[in-house]
């Protein structure tokens, strides 16, 4: 098994770290597409359909040797996927742990939106359901949602003592900015709406 | 973790023509080889991607790692090696190959000596080894 230290010591070298990440990254998405696409999809031509792109452009973008995809074409493989594609920069430990951690059965463990849904409440997910650990959040609502403007209460504004107040103040920001639709996020997580 | 596990051949006088090889090329190269690796022992069936081939006719029993590199120019690669029926997941590197154009190999014996390696591999010769 290739070693952290091993790894590690051929990362040391400028020119091999930018050729190594560049070249993981394009193979990884690569055949995190591919991967994906069997599982959710079955074909190319229904990823291809789903994602509103050609089959060549989904057969292009499962080739790891490509490297030339566009974020608009990954994000329109990941709505076609109905997963959330995330650009992230991080420290070479963690490119590191995410080579070693790579996966095709870690990948299929992977939900989409809808299999979230039903699994497991998304808003507690989010921490936004309420204090009590028991409390079930209701489904989302299907159809276009509201753009909420988050509010987070920092250390030395004062905490709502009811579910009153918690509205009023809500109400308070709302008056402020009219025209979104304001949540409260409280100290605790607690999340707070006008009504 | 990883599904597969990749080894790397030392002849009986210790040495490792799969090192040897690899020490010998580009930065670029040797980058992009580790990340192919990489992404090949995450993946359970090598037949379904692009990344890897077996071998046939005169060279049945061989499997290539297949990556290109783009910088200066676009060149292929090929390094060949085996997977041992007996141990499930593990594949190991014999020579490293390089493909040209016009379909010549660099060296242009990389088949039959990795041919020869496997032989001598199942005939007890040398050891196999962690790919570091």
């Amino acid at each position: 098994m290739i070693t952290f230290k091993g790894v590690w010591r051929k990362l040391s070298n400028k020119q091999y770290r930018d050729h190594y990440a560049l070249s993981l990254l394009k193979r990884s998405v690569a055949f995190q597409i591919k991967t994906l696409r069997k599982k959710h999809c079955g074909s190319q031509a229904v990823l291809a359909e789903r994602s509103q792109l050609t089959q060549g452009v989904v057969s292009r973008a499962e080739d790891q040797d490509y490297g030339n995809l566009t974020f608009n074409t990954v994000g329109r493989i990941a709505a076609g996927l109905d997963l959330a594609f995330i650009g992230k920069f991080v420290p070479f430990t963690d490119l590191i742990r995410f080579s070693q951690g790579l996966s095709e059965e870690e990948l299929k463990n992977i939900l989409t939106f809808n299999e979230e849904n039903v699994t497991v409440p998304a808003l507690e997910l989010l921490g936004l359901s309420g204090s009590s650990s028991e409390e079930i959040a209701p489904p989302l609502p299907i159809g276009p949602m509201p753009i909420y403007l988050t509010t987070e209460l920092v250390e030395n504004d004062t905490e709502p003592q009811n579910a009153a107040d918690a509205a009023d103040l809500v109400r308070t920001y709302q008056r402020i900015q009219p025209k979104s639709e304001h949540r409260l996020l409280g100290k605790s997580g607690v999340a707070y709406a006008a009504s | 973790m990883p599904i597969w596990q990749i080894k790397a051949y030392w002849l009986a006088g210790d040495t490792c023509p799969i090192q040897d090889w690899y020490r010998s090329q580009d930065v670029a190269v040797q980058a992009e080889f580790d990340a192919t690796l990489d992404t090949l022992t995450a993946i359970v069936d090598w037949t379904d991607t692009n990344s890897f081939g077996v071998l046939k006719r005169d060279h049945l029993g061989l499997g290539e790692i297949r990556f290109t590199v783009e910088v200066p120019e676009k060149r292929r690669f090929r390094p060949v090696g085996i997977w041992p029926p007996i141990v499930e997941g593990e594949f190991i590197l014999l020579v490293g190959c390089e493909k040209r154009r016009n379909g010549v190999l660099i060296p242009e014996n990389a088949f039959t000596l990795a041919l020869e390696y496997k032989r001598r591999f199942e005939a007890g010769e040398g050891r196999t080894d962690d790919y570091v």
